[in-house]
């Protein structure tokens, strides 16, 4: 069974934040470990808003920010980003050995965390062995449900040709506020599952057995 | 003439043969090996029970329809991805309210495929038919008549390399069903590697294995002090030893075959 935790990202996740306002914008990389040090200068990487070019809501861009080690150490690259106000950037970490990072940033249009969602924000996870997974809130609760993840029967062509074909589908969950839409979902192995935050009160999106809940 | 003779009948013989066996446990074995593409590490252990007892002169006693019971420890290990093609999920894309279209970023999760060990247990008999050789000697003070098997007996170990290679198959399909993005692949996996294996690789790997609990196997059917005592002393006597001066074992056909110790002793 795999994992999913929101807090401790890995290279079956992916963490996406909106940034609305213009202005600049520090974050880091860190670990659940150092979620209360404040994000000091050194060590922080940049991203600068500007000022949108006039899109409509909902048609901003996408900017991937790649997570690797150096020297011990969580990088970003780029280390520094120019986007327009309405843009979402995407951190992801490819490498398998990256383990347990989590993003945590502060702007003017607020703080964003990727374990502490609170407003225009993603999570993704693939789904890589069957199962059922209950997924909770572990800051506050106030939210949860379950994805059901289906084996197929890899003898069967055509059960591989259609899981094929569902690898390129996303799954959604909405987030508003204590609203979650849908609150069980069922995909095949291998399948991504998209939670997207549009407002909530810092939350996370973690497997119950690692939030001390039931399975 | 010798100064002792004793024979023993082919039904006390097997008694003998019994008791000396069971007396002397089987050392357990561990090693490792090739098995087809895949390296095996193991342990076992085994012992011997004794059907039946046919003397044949001038000096054998072949031991018939004995059973070799073995407990094997098998630990498989092999790299997944000599057998599993690579695999990067697909760019999955969906359309967020908020931002719009985004996708997760292209060869984002690429597999690779781990090293898995495979543990696997297995218990059962083997019968054979083997010959021993009477060998009576003298060592370290003690006279000796041990058996020493003659040749190496054939083991029927297909039987039971099918049954390992089934188990196996289970064992590989546990060991694979937490492997993440396996899923598709699991059933191919779980054939590639027991169709790599095969049963003439597990029936070579398990002669390996068994065949040493056999082959070379020797035991003491009779033991006995060259110098003992026979009389304890009594004062004023002292007590009476004897010296046994040479122990010959052989089998001789009468009107029926028997086992025959002969002793030469001094007092």
């Amino acid at each position: 069974m795999d994992m999913l935790d929101s807090r401790s990202l890995r290279y079956s996740d992916c963490f996406m934040q909106k940034f609305a306002m213009p202005g600049t914008v520090r974050y880091r990389l860190t670990t659940p470990a150092g979620a209360c040090l404040p994000i000091e200068e050194e060590g922080a990487y940049t991203i600068e808003v500007a000022t949108g070019a006039g899109r409509p809501e909902g048609e901003g861009r996408q900017h991937n920010v790649l997570v690797g080690r150096k020297d011990g150490r969580l990088v970003a690259d780029p280390p520094q980003l120019r986007i327009e106000a309405g843009d979402a950037v995407l951190w992801h970490a490819p490498d398998a050995a990256i383990i347990g990072w989590s993003v945590q940033g502060e702007g003017d249009g607020g703080a964003f965390s990727s374990a502490a969602l609170r407003r225009e924000a993603v999570y993704t996870h693939a789904f890589g062995t069957p199962g059922e997974y209950k997924w909770v809130d572990a800051n506050e609760g106030r939210v949860s449900g379950t994805v059901i993840v289906r084996m197929l029967d890899s003898r069967d062509a055509e059960q591989c040709r259609k899981w094929l074909a569902a690898l390129e589908e996303g799954a959604m969950v909405e987030i508003d506020g204590d609203t979650v839409k849908p609150e069980a979902l069922e995909i095949v192995a291998g399948q991504t599952v998209f939670w997207a935050v549009h407002k909530a009160g810092g939350i996370t999106i973690t497997d119950a057995r690692l939030a001390g809940g039931e399975n | 003439m010798p100064d002792i003779i004793a024979a023993a009948d082919e039904t006390a013989g097997t008694s003998l043969v019994q008791t000396a066996i069971a007396a002397f446990p089987i050392p357990p074995q561990a090693g490792s090996g090739s098995l087809g593409p895949f390296n095996a590490a193991w342990s076992a252990t085994a012992s011997v029970s004794v059907g039946t007892v046919d003397f044949r002169p001038p000096n054998i006693i072949r031991l018939a329809n004995c059973t070799l019971n073995y407990s094997l420890s098998l630990t498989i290990s092999f790299d997944l991805s000599n057998i599993l093609p690579d695999f990067c999920l697909p760019q999955v894309c969906v359309r967020i309210p908020f931002i719009g279209r985004v996708c997760v970023p292209p060869v984002r999760i690429c597999v690779n495929w781990p090293t898995i060990t495979i543990p696997v247990s297995h218990s059962g008999p083997v019968n054979f038919t083997a010959d021993f050789a009477l060998n009576p000697n003298l060592s370290g003070g003690f006279w000796n008549i041990d058996l020493i098997i003659v040749g190496t007996p054939f083991l029927q170990l297909g039987p039971a390399a099918t049954a390992i290679l089934a188990a196996i198959g289970v064992a590989a399909a546990l060991a694979l069903s937490i492997i993440p993005f396996i899923g598709p692949f699991l059933a191919g996996a779980v054939l590639a590697i027991t169709a790599a294996i095969g049963i003439a690789a597990l029936t070579g790997l398990l002669g390996q294995i068994i065949t040493p609990f056999i082959s070379g196997m020797t035991f003491t059917l009779y033991k006995q002090p060259q110098l003992f005592e026979v009389l304890p002393a009594a004062p004023p006597d002292a007590a009476v030893l004897i010296t046994l001066d040479s122990l010959a074992a052989s089998v001789r056909s009468t009107d029926e075959n028997e086992l025959v110790i002969e002793v030469d002793f001094t007092p």
